[in-house]
């Protein structure tokens, strides 16, 4: 089980440099963002879906399908409650007008919100913490290291808090039992007691970090990332399709008129080449995973 | 001599730059006429994090002055997982406050915002991710400019900060859930999403207040000590 999920998140879209997987989800989720528009908001959707049953297994898409879609009803009731825009007054609620359009764009962005946590589901299985760090560390290195030191003390700290806890009960102060308010002061004890010790620990930790020449030359990072051919190729792919993005959002072709009423835009062929390499865009992960899994089977 | 006039001048220009892409990014999103409020908070609430981040990237910090703070933002980390299993009910905004009455506002608005970006990388990253680490460095910076004021030495005054950081916190994201989800922001939904979210918020704050209560002044202390101890951040 574990070598299948180490195997997983090795696979596809992760096996690229961090600065194509972290480029190729700021252009889906930016797009994402950028469009409401029911047609980008859908291909957008699907692909999001279709990536996350990929890269995350069917299992993570279902829960996260399980908390998505209360959400995306919530907003999509919420907005038409909200927002009394637009010209077609289907009922009244409250002596509030519910319209069409209201309806309508609250399933919109319903679908956008929905996109993007999915998006970034699939963002958190292949951009692990130690390639957003590897990324951050060379703008802002200073915060990528408290980030990374963060990190690294959650599991520490957590390990501490055991061994405090059961030295602790070793002297009778068990902070699972006794009343309530015993075991509040012992808890509150275990805690007290945790940050004196990371704090000196922390002072430690700086002063050997300064002895070995923390802030001499430029921090270099565990991970070694290659940036290759393929990462060349991929990253100019990413950068044409977010070029199309761009183009179609300055052009107004990646928005439609809500209000006062809907406009259903003509498709033409310009717009055609945008869709279509939206969805190139939205797939590109899919495609990665699904030319890798057959290499693997013939391999086999 | 010649340092601190380089580094002036440097927060000058940041200064200077940020300012003039706030109206920028406003002048882009009304020109191009599309009310997609949702990316414009978003650009917005990154943009004014910027400058907190790059003051203290351009300090280049010894390992003293931010191991601690790691520290602390590791514990509130730690302690917003710990207490996960109750909604709304996190120790993270008192851990929060308590560094930044020690440390100051700058390393306030730090800890606030790295607890909140390393905890996401457990809770999962999302669109939320920069708001809440806006508000929580937000809490934390107010926290230390109050204290520099000696405005959070009375306990009347900590418990009424700590009742008003829930809402700050609540009310900061409401601006997002309003942005992101409802068409032509207004008045009117941006205060009834704080209404819906009083319950929330509130608990948010109660849980600020009785953590601060329980852990201020012992942890103030502790922190105090580690300070003078071993002279980390004496300005």
């Amino acid at each position: 089980m574990n070598t299948e999920k180490a195997l997983k998140t090795e696979s596809g879209l992760s096996l690229y440099h961090p600065l194509v997987s972290f480029g190729y989800f700021v252009a889906v989720i930016a797009g994402t963002l950028l469009f409401i528009h029911p047609f980008f908001v859908l291909i957008s959707l699907l692909c999001a879906i279709l990536c996350a049953a990929l890269i995350n297994g069917k299992k993570a898409l279902l829960a996260t399908l399980g908390f998505g879609v209360p959400m995306f009803a919530f907003i999509a009731v919420a907005n038409p409650l909200f927002n009394h825009r637009g010209a077609t007054i289907l009922f009244y609620l409250f002596d509030n007008p519910v319209t069409k359009e209201a309806m309508i764009y609250g399933m919109v962005s319903a679908g956008m919100m929905f996109a993007a946590v999915i998006w970034f589901t699939c963002y958190n299985t292949v951009v692990t913490s130690d390639k957003f760090i590897y990324i951050f560390g060379r703008i802002l290195p200073s915060i990528a290291l408290i980030v990374s030191m963060t990190l690294s003390l959650i599991p520490r700290l957590m390990a501490q808090v055991k061994i405090i806890a059961d030295s602790q009960r070793s002297i009778g102060l068990d902070w699972k039992s006794g009343s309530i308010k015993q075991r509040i002061h012992s808890g509150a004890r275990i805690l007290s007691i945790l940050v004196s010790w990371a704090l000196e620990d922390a002072v430690i930790t700086a002063d050997s970090m300064r002895a070995r020449g923390y802030g001499q030359h430029k921090r270099s990072t565990f991970s070694i990332f290659r940036f290759g051919k393929k990462d060349a190729k991929m990253l100019l792919l990413i950068i044409v399709l977010l070029a199309a993005e761009i183009f179609a959002y300055v052009s107004g072709r990646g928005t439609m008129e809500f209000y006062p009423a809907i406009v259903v835009p003509e498709i033409d062929f310009i717009d055609t080449i945008i869709y279509i390499s939206y969805i190139a865009l939205g797939l590109i992960p899919a495609v990665i995973q699904i030319k890798e899994d057959l290499k693997w089977k013939q391999l086999k | 001599m010649q340092k601190p006039s380089l580094k002036k001048y440097r927060t000058k220009a940041l200064f200077v730059l940020v300012c003039l892409l706030f109206p920028f990014c406003l002048w882009l999103f009304i020109k191009s006429g599309m009310e997609n409020y949702g990316l414009l908070s978003m650009v917005m609430v990154i943009l004014a994090m910027v400058p907190f981040l790059m003051l203290y990237e351009m300090k280049k910090p010894q390992a003293r002055e931010w191991i601690p703070l790691a520290v602390m933002a590791a514990i509130a980390a730690v302690g917003r997982a710990a207490f996960a299993f109750v909604p709304h009910f996190k120790p993270t905004s008192a851990i929060i406050i308590i560094t930044a009455m020690v440390f100051g506002p700058e390393a306030g608005f730090l800890t606030g915002a790295v607890a909140a970006l390393a905890s996401n990388l457990f809770f999962g990253q999302g669109p939320w991710t920069p708001w809440q680490m806006f508000a929580w460095g937000l809490i934390g910076f107010i926290a230390g400019l109050l204290s520099k004021k000696g405005l959070l030495k009375k306990k009347w005054q900590l418990i009424a900060f700590g009742a008003v950081c829930g809402y700050i916190y609540g009310w900061i994201l409401n601006i997002w859930s309003g942005a992101g989800f409802v068409y032509g922001l207004s008045w009117q939904s941006y205060l009834s999403l704080c209404v819906t979210s009083l319950l929330p918020d509130g608990i948010h704050s109660a849980a600020t207040v009785i953590f601060l209560l329980l852990l201020a002044d012992s942890w103030g202390a502790k922190l105090r000590r580690v300070k003078d101890k071993f002279g980390i951040l004496a300005n």
